[in-house]
């Protein structure tokens, strides 16, 4: 089966200017989204994962605060060779984004109806009738009762998870080819996150288009996704199949983050494995393998030399020295 | 079965909180929690589940007095303390301590790490104050801190330490029960299972007991020996651990059961989505409160007000379709 490739990451790094000197939040990332499926990127905070969901749609000042290297190509072409006020063009259109935050990713003095015809109007140069006509299917869409009389409400005549689905009405009103969904969940309650979720999933297999979703939840992950990059500090450390990544993890990483959550079908009585320390801070950033001070199996080699991400099979790559050996 | 050691207990507690119009007057009230009764016993771990406003925290902070309750009791170690002056509450508030959820708010920014730990026991009538830099350095080295953060301000801490600080700053007293609202729900996973596995081993130290206030039913399920699922300021189910996830009950518990992701892909599940939207606590809905969204209410349901009954030993359940006494058509 061959898959239909949306957007491909060559070696992305992103550089912050600060004054403490520049600091490099992504190193050389660089993988693929296919058409239908989801993405899950996992990792603790502050190894990179909304930063490198960022830089995709160039959302950070270039001028003063920060700095791309490598490609994001999109349709073939290169995002960073697209001149900046084209960009517009295409957030919203061809990729858009919902944010973790609902009610402070929504305009609170405009109706949300009015919010979720903008991109219609924007990029399609619908006229209002029509827009109004593609924002109630829209509502329909995902999941709202009572679309004619929510389109003229604002959002803090809405709970929490009704605004998430406005959130993802505005990001899809355009049908874009890919959604990069930044937490969507992680400030919502159980039930709510479940029915989100769902919506995603489905919505995901409704319009066909591809989904990265960060999180730093496992479970969602597992429920969701259908192939998963773990990165920390700045760097992928493995990218497999959610089978994979859950049965046979590969890198230490890994293997520690899904050991240190307590499942469901747990043993209560086993005690929680610890990672040891820390995320370093990114001026600290280590010598060669990042994660070797807080690794169980470090050996001289991980403290010295930078493993590479290499293929263990045609699903799975791993940076780490262990698995090369 | 040896009869467990109640420790706090709350009988039939409630909390309401005015809403005043324009003039001061009292025109209505936010029933936060409505007559909830529980017990904890000696050295074990209660949790407390439920949705956003669902009353959880409140219960909790009516439970270590913060808030009087508006009706009922609260029991520690057999003496009501429920309205008790400030004055009078001080001696009790050694026995009870807690741990909120966020690590960088409940912290002074403006006070180092020992001078924070050694302030509650001036307050506590520690007078000299090598004694107290003793017991608040021994206090450090016990929640995993090395003595050097004694000279720290919060700032200079990441999360999980902050936390640590937090938990030393509870247990600096010595009390029986800790509070804990939240208080890993802020924290990445890595650092989650230490603080986690640094609150089980205190607990089996000290004989402690935990009443566990959290959302994410992975940790409480993996921490708790028996868990209550409350619903709009109502205790609905109350089991031990194993029997709740593995004889659920309550159409709500069920729900909210069903929508916990569990972090294994080969798994298909069932959910169970609710309709609609939590009612007000404002204007709960009559009879059972869960009525207007549960997919197996009857007339019934909307009249009696179900109360929380045994089924057996381990499980007591608040909810008409299992009480015979009220509902004469019950299983």
């Amino acid at each position: 089966m061959s898959k239909e490739e949306i957007l491909e990451v060559k070696n992305l790094s992103t550089t912050f200017r600060t004054e403490r000197g520049d600091l490099k939040a992504i190193d050389g990332v660089s993988f693929e989204v296919y058409k239908g499926e989801i993405l899950g990127v996992v990792g603790e905070s502050g190894c990179g994962k909304s930063v490198t969901s960022q830089s995709i749609l160039r959302l950070y000042d270039e001028k003063y605060t920060a700095k791309y290297d490598g490609e994001i190509l999109l349709d073939g072409k290169n995002i960073f060779d697209i001149p900046l006020k084209k960009m517009q063009e295409i957030r919203g259109a061809k990729i858009s984004m919902v944010f973790q935050d609902a009610l402070s990713s929504l305009n609170p003095v405009l109706k949300i109806g009015d919010q979720i015809m903008e991109p219609l109007r924007i990029h399609q140069k619908l006229g209002k009738k029509e827009a109004r006509e593609r924002t109630l299917e829209m509502l329909r869409l995902v999941g709202i009762p009572a679309p004619d009389k929510r389109i003229d409400q604002y959002p803090h005549e809405l709970s929490g998870g009704m605004r998430q689905r406005v959130m993802i009405a505005i990001a899809l009103a355009c049908r874009p080819q890919l959604l990069i969904a930044d937490e969507p969940t992680t400030a919502l309650d159980v039930t709510i996150q479940a029915q989100i979720m769902d919506l995603i999933v489905d919505l995901n297999k409704k319009l066909d288009m591809g989904v990265i979703l960060i999180t730093h939840d496992l479970a969602v992950v597992a429920e969701t996704c259908s192939r998963v990059v773990v990165m920390y500090l700045g760097q992928i450390v493995e990218e497999a199949d959610v089978n994979d990544i859950f049965d046979n993890p590969k890198h230490p990483y890994t293997l520690g983050l899904i050991k240190s959550i307590p499942r469901l079908d747990g043993d209560p009585n086993e005690r929680l494995y610890m990672i040891k320390g820390t995320v370093p801070l990114l001026n600290q950033i280590p010598n060669g393998c990042r994660f070797a001070p807080r690794c169980p199996y470090a050996t001289d080699k991980c403290r010295t030399n930078m493993p590479e991400l290499k293929a263990v099979s045609p699903t799975q790559k791993v940076r780490c020295w262990m698995v090369e050996e | 079965m040896e009869e467990k050691k109640v420790v706090l207990s709350s009988e039939h507690v409630s909390q309401f909180f005015p809403i005043k119009n324009g003039f001061g007057q009292v025109v209505n009230y936010v029933k936060a929690v409505d007559g909830v009764t529980l017990e904890l016993h000696e050295g074990e771990t209660y949790g407390l589940v439920g949705e956003t406003g669902c009353g959880k925290s409140t219960l909790g902070r009516t439970l270590i007095r913060l808030l009087e309750p508006t009706e009922g009791n609260v029991v520690l170690n057999g003496e009501d303390i429920s309205h008790l002056s400030e004055k009078e509450m001080r001696k009790y508030r050694k026995e009870v301590q807690m741990v909120f959820q966020d690590p960088y708010t409940s912290l002074n920014p403006r006070q180092k790490v020992g001078d924070i730990l050694m302030e509650v026991l001036e307050i506590h009538g520690v007078k000299d104050k090598d004694e107290r830099m003793e017991i608040a350095m021994k206090m450090l080295a016990k929640v995993g801190l090395r003595p050097e953060h004694f000279y720290r301000y919060p700032h200079e801490f990441s999360g999980g330490q902050r936390q640590r600080v937090g938990l030393a700053r509870a247990l600096i007293l010595n009390p029986k029960v800790i509070i804990c609202d939240e208080p890993v729900s802020a924290l990445d996973v890595s650092i989650q299972a230490q603080i986690i596995n640094l609150l089980q081993d205190l607990q089996k130290e000290d004989k402690l007991s935990y009443l566990f206030i959290a959302h994410d039913m992975s940790v409480v399920k993996y921490i708790s020996d028996r868990i209550g699922v409350m619903y709009l300021g109502h205790l609905m189910e109350e089991a031990e651990t194993e029997e709740l996830f593995s004889n659920t009950l309550h159409p709500y518990a069920q729900a909210l059961l069903s929508a916990v992701p569990n972090a294994n892909p080969h798994e298909e599940k069932q959910r169970i989505v609710l309709e609609g939207d939590l009612p007000s606590p404002i204007n709960p809905p009559t009879g059972c409160v869960f009525h207007t969204r549960c997919p197996y209410a009857k007339a019934i349901c909307s009249e009696k007000i179900p109360v929380l009954k045994s089924v057996n030993e381990k499980h007591k359940v608040a909810c008409l379709l299992y009480d015979k006494d009220l509902n004469p058509d019950a299983e």
